[in-house]
């Protein structure tokens, strides 16, 4: 597959996938300057999966696609789970934690789950209108 | 004539002035343990009811700074980030952010050398901490208000008070770090916690995992002030995060272990009334001599 003629084809799927991705790299920049690791390494194997997923076949460039999309889902449920955790069992003591419920996490929560939808349907639509 | 007169001129003379007299240091304390556990409103009207949002933090954060300052020494913020202690929660969740006050009481002889005091500020939600761990903040003032006295001092002492202690020692840790990377050279770590509780009105405290050296000074100081000194093994509390990169570092609490310990810890009972302020008194007395023992040597 042709990484750009790809991309041009399907603007508004790639567009998704470029802005969960631009995401997590900020996210996970912003915890190596601090001396974590394992959120780069994630990306970084997420970012180079897909970019070889380009040169093998579309299903599997799909498959891993999906895949993605399915992780920033669950990214999304996860942090909404947590939230209700907190919700519901007041006890919970970890206040670095509690206070990251405010309206732009969970916006961004929306965001990531309104993305995670929109690129296994996009990915769902017929082979033709999308690559 | 000349008796009625006298007691008018006595008023004139002290009252006129406009200045209040000072306080005695233990009503200093009380009066930084009743703000700091909401019992008193602060002088700019604010109530620190807890000290557990990133708000009721930063609040009690300008109170240290101020209180630091009233001493004549310049109070210091270290701002820190740290990743989360599961290294797969920092895929979902922003990291630790808080930040330490802390100040440097000089030596009057020239020395790199330094010893750390430190009690962390924060409480868990909604619980006012009044000895956890206000009491300890409590005695870090009044060990620099005494010190600050002592004319010889052969090193320099820096009291710390640190943000996150509830959370996995976070503030703590970031300072450690500090001390590490800036290559501070330390001779010993003194962390008190929760210090304001004394049932049986022994006066004992618990000295947590100290090398042979601190506990000699503390056990001979502690004989010498009729205090009994404990020692235990327990690990949970800001020290550690010191031993963990090498420093000389122990804890000083109430008796946890031997079981004359603060009850309503992390509750929302743990309130300035149940403060046992001869135990403060006295613990303050006991660090301080401990202090100055290491500062003259």
């Amino acid at each position: 597959m042709n990484i750009l003629k790809s991309i041009y084809k399907s603007k508004s799927l790639y567009a998704m996938l470029g802005i969960s991705m631009a995401y997590f790299l900020f996210k996970s920049f912003q915890y190596l300057i601090i001396g974590s690791y394992v959120p780069i390494l994630f990306i970084a194997f997420m970012v180079i999966l897909i970019y070889w997923s380009f040169t093998v076949t579309r299903t599997t460039h799909y498959r891993i696609l999906k895949f993605w999309a399915i992780l920033v889902i669950f990214w999304a449920i996860a942090r909404f789970g947590v939230w209700l955790m907190f919700k519901i069992d007041v006890t919970l003591t970890e206040s670095h934690i509690r206070e990251q419920f405010g309206i732009v996490p969970h916006v961004v929560s929306i965001l990531m789950l309104c993305i995670g939808i929109g690129i296994l349907r996009q990915i769902k639509k017929p082979a033709g209108n999308n690559v | 004539m000349h008796k009625s007169l006298i007691p008018i001129l006595f008023s004139l003379i002290f009252l006129n002035t406009g200045e209040e007299p000072p306080l005695k240091l233990i009503d200093e304390q009380k009066k930084i343990i009743a703000e700091l556990s909401g019992h008193s409103k602060l002088e700019n009207g604010k109530t620190i009811s807890s000290r557990s949002t990133k708000e009721e933090r930063q609040l009690t954060r300008e109170y240290l700074s101020n209180l630091i300052a009233s001493t004549g020494l310049k109070p210091q913020v270290q701002e820190y980030k740290l990743p989360n202690v599961n290294p797969l929660v920092d895929l979902l969740f922003e990291p630790f952010a808080g930040a330490n006050v802390y100040t440097i009481l000089p030596s009057t002889n020239q020395s790199d050398d330094y010893i750390v005091f430190g009690a962390h500020f924060d409480t868990e939600r909604n619980c006012p901490g009044a000895i956890d761990n206000a009491t300890g903040i409590a005695i870090g003032y009044g060990l620099i208000e005494k010190l600050i006295d002592v004319k010889e001092r052969n090193v320099n002492v820096i009291l710390v008070f640190f943000d996150q202690e509830e959370e996995d020692l976070i503030g703590s840790q970031a300072f450690a770090k500090k001390l590490k990377k800036e290559k501070f050279k330390i001779l010993s770590v003194h962390t008190m916690d929760t210090m304001g509780w004394d049932r049986d009105e022994d006066s004992a405290i618990e000295l947590e995992l100290p090398t042979n050296y601190l506990k000699d000074i503390y056990i001979k100081t502690g004989k010498r002030l009729g205090i009994p000194i404990y020692t235990t093994k327990v690990n949970s509390t800001d020290h550690h995060s010191f031993r963990e990169l090498g420093f000389n570092a122990t804890g000083l609490t109430d008796e946890l272990v031997n079981g004359d310990y603060a009850p309503y810890k992390d509750t929302a009972k743990d309130t300035y009334e149940t403060v046992n302020f001869n135990y403060v008194a006295s613990c303050t007395e006991l660090v301080y001599e401990v202090a100055k023992t290491l500062i003259e040597q």
